[in-house]
């Protein structure tokens, strides 16, 4: 095979595998994203304003509770933390995502911003090795792309388009208990589902509202000590 | 509507904080590059992570619902049976939101 054929065949191989793995949570993505310009909207901030949020921060969690800052005048150094706090999560995801995969530094750098959990969710349940770097951005542009134009859908239409529609926002739910298990076919640990269902279940009955850094850090720890306390010899197996 | 300039330093704030903490997480990979532990961390994180998501997000499904979670316990119920029967993400997630919104359109035609 000739340099050029080979190089367009991964371009469009990437692509393709990112639509086959990606495409319904992508269409998921835009319905949740919609849900999100409407109420957005209905708490007054004006319909332009949701997709630039949308686009910059593209953190679910984190974007509604700015729109709320912002209504709210809320001081610059509040939304700071309240970032900090509920986005401290991410301070592992650089650990497995495969990075390593995406080649150019501009490339590398959007990769990095856009690293939000169903991009974490989709791209660490394969090996690296099976992964193109297109595939990588691919499947994070999906995402953005979704997130912003169902917002934008959503804010300029007002509630008008999911008006008498519910439960549309489960398949975000569906997306992480089925990644879960796919998580734990392809890696049967079991040792590892222990440690976090106890740290989610201690952090849920600690700080209900937000549990996430909490079970993570727990998690994290839990991780290390396991590390710490089993024998050498049998490291490699997990 | 407050001034353009708060607005727009809000989203900054947020979106900083946010790439800050994503591109700190690849440093701290970067720094413990020959630490076994991290690499190893590195393997079992993403299972114990979705596991933690996926409690986090299923602890939250009453929220919102017009069913008082009857709709999407059933469609949980669907999308991990539908799983383990074909193994195909997209399919699952299909199912299972198909019945969620199924079952949430049932009080509006008993009370409509």
């Amino acid at each position: 095979m000739d340099p050029v054929s080979s190089v367009d065949a991964t371009r469009s191989g990437g692509v393709a595998a990112a639509v086959r793995e990606a495409g319904v949570v992508w269409l998921g993505i835009f319905a949740l994203g919609v849900g999100f310009g409407a109420w957005a909207t209905s708490q007054g901030l004006p319909w332009w304003l949701v997709p630039l949020i949308s686009a910059s921060v593209l953190a679910g969690s984190v974007e509604f509770l700015l729109v709320g800052l912002i209504v709210a005048h809320a001081s610059l150094v509040s939304i700071a933390v309240t970032t900090l706090l509920v986005n401290s999560r991410h301070l592992v995801y650089g650990l497995s995502f495969p990075l390593e995969r995406v080649r150019g530094r501009r490339a590398r750098l959007y990769s990095v911003f856009a690293l939000c959990d169903e991009a974490y969710a989709l791209l660490t349940r394969t090996e690296p090795a099976a992964l193109s770097g297109r595939q990588v951005i691919a499947t994070q542009l999906g995402i953005h792309v979704s997130w912003v134009t169902g917002a934008l859908s959503g804010a300029a239409l007002g509630a008008v388009l999911l008006r008498g529609v519910h439960g549309v926002g489960f398949v975000l739910p569906a997306l992480f208990v089925v990644l879960a298990l796919d998580a734990y076919a392809s890696r049967p640990d079991r040792v590892t589902v222990a440690l976090a269902l106890a740290s989610a279940g201690v952090a849920q009955l600690a700080v209900p509202g937000s549990m996430l850094p909490l079970a993570l850090g727990l998690l994290g720890v839990g991780l290390a000590v396991r590390d710490g306390t089993s024998p050498r010899i049998s490291r490699g197996a997990w | 509507m407050t001034s353009g300039w708060y607005v727009a330093a809000a989203i900054a704030t947020a979106s900083g904080v946010t790439f800050a903490l994503r591109a700190g997480s690849f440093l701290a990979r970067a720094l413990w590059r020959d630490s076994g532990l991290v690499a190893r961390l590195a393997r079992a994180l993403p299972l114990g992570v979705l596991t933690v998501l996926a409690v986090w997000v299923t602890a939250r499904l009453r929220q919102g619902s017009v069913t008082g979670g009857v709709a999407e316990a059933v469609a949980l119920v669907v999308t991990v049976l539908v799983h383990r029967w074909r193994h195909h993400l997209g399919l699952s997630l299909v199912a299972g939101t198909g019945v969620c919104v199924a079952l949430s359109s049932v009080p509006a035609l008993l009370h409509g």
